[in-house]
């Protein structure tokens, strides 16, 4: 499978803190996966979704774009975002608008996109999101869950090839979660990866193809689910032993 | 009252209709009130921005009420000053005389009449300008500022700020709970204590989030301008009417009255 984007024996380092964020982590992200990444608080998992999506820029190693190195400039960068978008953690950092209608069409007129294309694009990221109902709604007027979506389909109308989700599905209620799960899917199956990284060890294991277990800054392992679940050893590095127990 | 306000802004019927018409409709009538300097005038527009707000935008009436009920007190302690004036001795043709030590508290025909007309002119413009704000939300608000030509950068402050508003809102009303949850209010020493740590950590919040939204702006391709779609809008020529009854009653007023 050819690789969307590839980390290279990246490091990264925030001043002022006693230890690296990342270590020398190397990882190839191929077309059409669905990608868990797990960890403790502290592993680097949001880091390293921040050093793939080019906000903060590695201190070693490299950063490759369908095998051509990153390139830092403007337009660079903004070749960078056409192919991978980044969900934060919290929608309320994210939606900067007090319309729901105009924050999602932020991207898509970034990329350089026309205002009848990037009408078209939000009207498609909104049908994707489940949330064409929510378009001319204010933006602090929405529930958790619809923040949620609203942030996702902001990043989809950039129409990125590569999803990076920081713990989105945090604090959903399971019907918010399964309408943000459902929404990867079909992300997925139109050929799009995405990389999710979350301590929900339930959705890691029935909708992840593939798991990376990230501890203090290394990544320990890269493998299917199940492989991950069958090591003891891997299970102790991300959560207590309690935590594996299906309900 | 702002997350009221914010609420009626955006479910009220005439929420669709194009922000220009209604801030055209809100400064025929402060213009009016400004230029006809009659009493009728003033307290026909408070009238008829009423019945526009509750009959037309179906605001509730005990919410309009509100608005300008708390505008017409601080209006009425203003006015305060116009009815009464205080003498060594009352006027001869005082309405009434109240004696205060050595002085006289006093109020003449005349002064009364100029303090209402006052009030019917300040509550007039008043209530114009809270049928905007009652009928439209302040993204369309803003939308407007920028099909006016705008700075930018007053636009983009005034978008900001907005969302903010409400998210550090949010951000204050959990920490209150908060302290509240841990005796953080139960004595006067205690709420001084806080209040000083709640300033404090909102400011540190707001900074984290700013740094956050920086970010998550830097993520989908932020180049400097806060780049947006427009919205849509509707027409409504009963709203215009209605502005045509309104313009002319306030002149009939102004001119014959």
């Amino acid at each position: 499978m050819t690789a969307v984007l590839t980390l290279e024996a990246v490091s990264y380092h925030f001043p002022g803190h006693p230890t690296p964020a990342l270590q020398s982590v190397s990882l190839s992200i191929s077309a059409g996966r669905r990608i868990v990444v797990l960890g403790r608080n502290g592993a680097g998992k949001s880091t390293l979704l921040l050093v793939a999506s080019g906000i903060v820029r590695p201190q070693q190693g490299r950063v490759w774009l369908h095998g051509a190195p990153v390139d830092y400039s403007r337009s660079g960068l903004r070749r960078l975002r056409q192919h991978v978008g980044l969900v934060m953690q919290s929608p309320d950092d994210q939606l900067f608008s007090a319309s729901v209608w105009q924050d999602m069409s932020f991207g898509p007129l970034n990329l350089g996109l026309s205002a009848e294309e990037a009408r078209q694009a939000v009207q498609e990221a909104a049908v994707l999101c489940d949330v064409t109902d929510l378009l001319d709604r204010p933006t602090h007027a929405l529930s958790g869950g619809q923040k949620a979506r609203v942030a996702l389909a902001g990043v989809l109308a950039m129409r990125p090839q590569c999803l990076l989700v920081d713990e989105v599905t945090a604090g959903l209620d399971l019907w918010a979660r399964q309408q943000v799960v459902r929404v990867f899917d079909r992300l997925v199956v139109a050929g799009g990866t995405v990389v999710l990284a979350t301590h929900d060890l339930v959705l890691a294991r029935r909708w992840a193809d593939l798991v990376v277990v990230l501890h203090e800054g290394r990544i320990v392992a890269v493998a299917p689910p199940a492989e991950v679940w069958a090591d003891p050893a891997l299970r102790a590095l991300i959560a207590p032993p309690e935590a594996w127990e299906e309900p | 009252m702002l997350r009221i306000i914010d609420q009626y802004a955006f479910a009220n019927r005439l929420r669709a209709v194009d922000p220009l018409h209604k801030a055209a409709l809100a400064g025929m009538t402060i213009l009016l009130c400004l230029i006809l300097d009659r009493p009728l005038v003033g307290w026909l527009a408070l009238a008829w921005m009423v019945t526009v707000m509750v009959w037309y935008a179906r605001v509730p009436l005990r919410v309009v009420g509100a608005v300008i009920g708390a505008e017409s007190v601080f209006l009425a302690l203003s006015v305060i000053g116009i009815a009464v004036s205080v003498g060594s001795e009352p006027p001869p043709a005082a309405l009434l005389a109240i004696p205060f030590g050595p002085l006289w508290l006093s109020a003449t025909g005349a002064s009364v009449q100029t303090a209402l007309h006052v009030l019917g002119r300040a509550l007039g413009s008043a209530a114009a300008l809270n049928g905007l704000i009652l009928t439209t939300p302040l993204i369309d608000l803003i939308e407007l500022l920028r099909r006016l030509r705008a700075p930018v950068l007053l636009i983009e402050l005034m978008a900001l700020s907005y969302r903010a508003l409400f998210v550090l809102l949010d951000t204050l009303d959990q920490m209150v709970t908060a302290q509240t949850a841990r005796l953080g209010y139960a004595s006067w020493r205690a709420t001084m204590r806080s209040s000083a740590l709640l300033g404090s950590r909102l400011f540190i919040v707001a900074y984290q989030r700013s740094q956050a939204l920086e970010m998550a702006l830097t993520a989908r391709g932020f180049a400097g301008d806060l780049r947006v779609l427009p919205l849509s809008y509707t027409v409504d020529r009963q709203l215009w009417l209605i502005g045509v009854m309104i313009g002319g009653s306030l002149v009939v007023a102004g001119w014959w009255t």
